[in-house]
């Protein structure tokens, strides 16, 4: 999916990809690996490490110590060993990260992957025919959707006037 | 009795003398140094345009040079962020 996105739109200028992220807590080794990359991005290779960390998930997200193979993966992409090191073990874009949770909770995400598109959401993975609709949607001029709620529907409460509207969309099994 | 008059005339004369006569200034010893406590002022000069006020352009997009998660044009119209984890 997001090679493609890349090449289709990204590469052509019409959309421009922005990564933030959203280390969830019960994923053990998720904040140490937003690190990593992060790490390798002030050595001009942030990217790289973001598909390796990706396509190397097998390895280390099982793994009683992530931390020694993510410094692997800084050797493999031949970044300087002992500035990597010493970012990773010093939690150096800690804090970076943490500011972009709070984002993603300011935007409404709480789960991953979570994506907007000019302030369209999309939660959880999704084909790459759903971005591309998304996509062009949005390039034609479109808007993200706002809900209209008949104010007498039985299955409303609260005032129709209030400044907040929480709309569920669920089935009952 | 002419003397006395000579002496107040006299009195009244120098009293005017002293009042139409140069101040008294306290003589600076030549030794002395005075150092000037204001920098030197150039001579004022006049401006030689009437400044204009110019439109500055539009602020670009910044892309803050930290930001090595983002890619594509600054100026693409749709932006699509991912919130995400490795894991």
């Amino acid at each position: 999916m997001y090679p493609q996105i890349v090449k289709d739109y990204v590469d052509t200028g019409k959309i421009r990809y922005v990564f933030r992220n959203f280390p969830l807590s019960f994923h053990q080794w998720a904040q140490k690996a937003a690190e990593a990359a992060e790490c390798a991005g002030e050595q001009g290779k942030y990217w790289a490490m973001h598909e390796a960390l990706f396509n190397g998930q097998d390895e280390w997200t099982g793994s009683a110590d992530a931390v020694p193979i993510f410094k692997g993966m800084a050797g493999t992409l031949k970044l300087d060993q002992a500035q990597f090191d010493s970012c990773l073990d010093g939690d150096k874009y800690a804090e970076k990260i943490q500011a972009d949770m709070q984002e993603g909770s300011k935007a409404g995400v709480s789960g991953t992957p979570a994506f907007s598109v000019n302030g369209i959401s999309l939660s959880g993975a999704q084909s790459f025919d759903t971005f591309k609709e998304t996509i062009e949607y949005a390039l034609a001029g479109g808007e993200a959707p706002s809900l209209a709620v008949a104010a007498d529907s039985y299955r409303s409460l609260g005032e129709a006037d209030a400044p907040v509207v929480i709309t569920e969309f669920s089935d009952f099994q | 009795m002419n003397l006395k008059r000579i002496w107040l005339i006299a009195l009244v004369v120098l009293a005017l003398v002293a009042a139409c006569g140069p101040a008294i200034t306290t003589p600076v010893p030549s030794g002395q140094a005075t150092v000037s406590t204001q920098a030197p002022t150039e001579a004022a000069t006049l401006p030689t345009k009437t400044p204009v006020a110019t439109k500055s352009p539009a602020p670009a997009p910044t892309q803050d040079p930290n930001d090595w998660r983002t890619l594509g044009s600054a100026d693409a119209k749709i932006t699509l962020i991912e919130y995400s984890d490795f894991q």
